[in-house]
């Protein structure tokens, strides 16, 4: 076996084990299937309760993870690139309001403009979800994130090219997400069990 | 310089290899604290695949060599043992790695 020791991938790695509890997969999944369910029942507008869910995610994610993974402090050139990752993150979200608001804006009005995204039914708004999602992928170097933001753009075209009923766009892709968070999930207990007080506790010292 | 003599200075970074990190245990748990600035036992404990006893045998070594410096405290009431390498570690990590790529580079091909 020719294969060499490099330093950054053995930092990657660890870095990459962090993320493959599945908790974003399974967060992603509730956040599609509650946009699915809000649209089914018409209540679209309550989608700020399921932006509240974040913080709770991000509180959830972290004590999980290190519980079973340990604690670790990465190296500052690690901590600087997650600094400009959630930088370049901020203006993607920030021009993806704007999409957003363009977007919304074209339901109300005749123009030409208007009309053309208005014929494109829901496809601006996946188009706009899989770009921060994809975002997410690159930026953070979770791969799977960026197959899912493909998943979410053919669905979003296929749903309007055969025109299916929409909550389907919100809820195909969140049971598929769900079920790969929770295989993820299942896996990752079975490989990290959570361990007794006095394993963690470290070095035994003779005498 | 005789060519016994001249041999010797051949063989002399072998010799030198540091032989606290030559080990494939503490050279994983080097590997891994030299690409982060602290991590605790449970970390190592699951990127190296070590056993509890494995680990805590090897951290001595390397604690004992002041390559690792170990750090108790209490987080929520659970114990953890902090680890980071020590400058001297740090260094002594990068003369075994210039070491040995030396030694290496240095072999004929067959």
């Amino acid at each position: 076996m020719e294969q060499k020791v490099n330093l950054e991938k053995i930092e990657l790695k660890a870095y990459l084990t962090y993320h493959q509890d599945g908790l974003w997969d399974i967060f992603l999944g509730i956040f599609f299937l509650g946009m699915g369910i809000l649209m089914f029942f018409n209540t679209f507008y309550l989608m700020g309760g399921l932006v509240a869910l974040v913080p709770v995610a991000i509180i959830i994610k972290k004590s999980f993870a290190t519980r079973r993974l340990g604690y670790v402090k990465f190296a500052p050139k690690r901590k600087a690139q997650e600094k400009k990752s959630t930088a370049k993150l901020t203006i993607i979200l920030s021009l993806t309001m704007v999409m957003g608001l363009i977007n919304f804006m074209a339901f109300s009005g005749k123009a030409e403009w208007q009309t053309w995204i208005r014929n494109l039914g829901i496809i601006p708004f996946g188009f706009v979800l899989s770009l921060v999602l994809g975002a997410v992928g690159l930026l953070f170097e979770i791969k799977r994130f960026v197959v899912y933001a493909g998943l979410i753009l053919a669905v979003f075209i296929a749903g309007h090219l055969t025109n299916t009923y929409p909550p389907t766009y919100f809820i195909l892709p969140g049971i598929i997400f769900l079920i790969v968070g929770l295989i993820m999930l299942i896996r990752f207990l079975h490989k990290y069990p959570r361990l007794k007080k006095e394993v963690t506790g470290g070095i035994q010292r003779k005498g | 310089m005789g060519s016994n003599e001249k041999d010797k200075a051949d063989l002399q970074p072998i010799a030198d290899i540091d032989r606290v990190i030559h080990e494939p245990a503490r050279f994983m748990i080097m590997a891994y604290l030299y690409v982060v600035e602290s991590a605790d036992f449970l970390f190592l404990m699951r990127q190296t695949d070590l056993t509890r006893g494995n680990l805590s045998s090897h951290l001595s070594k390397l604690e004992e060599a002041a390559y690792v410096q170990v750090k108790k405290e209490f987080v929520d009431r659970i114990p953890r043992t902090l680890l980071r390498l020590t400058s001297k570690g740090r260094k002594a990590f990068r003369a075994y790695r210039q070491n040995m790529k030396q030694v290496l580079d240095d072999l004929p091909e067959k």
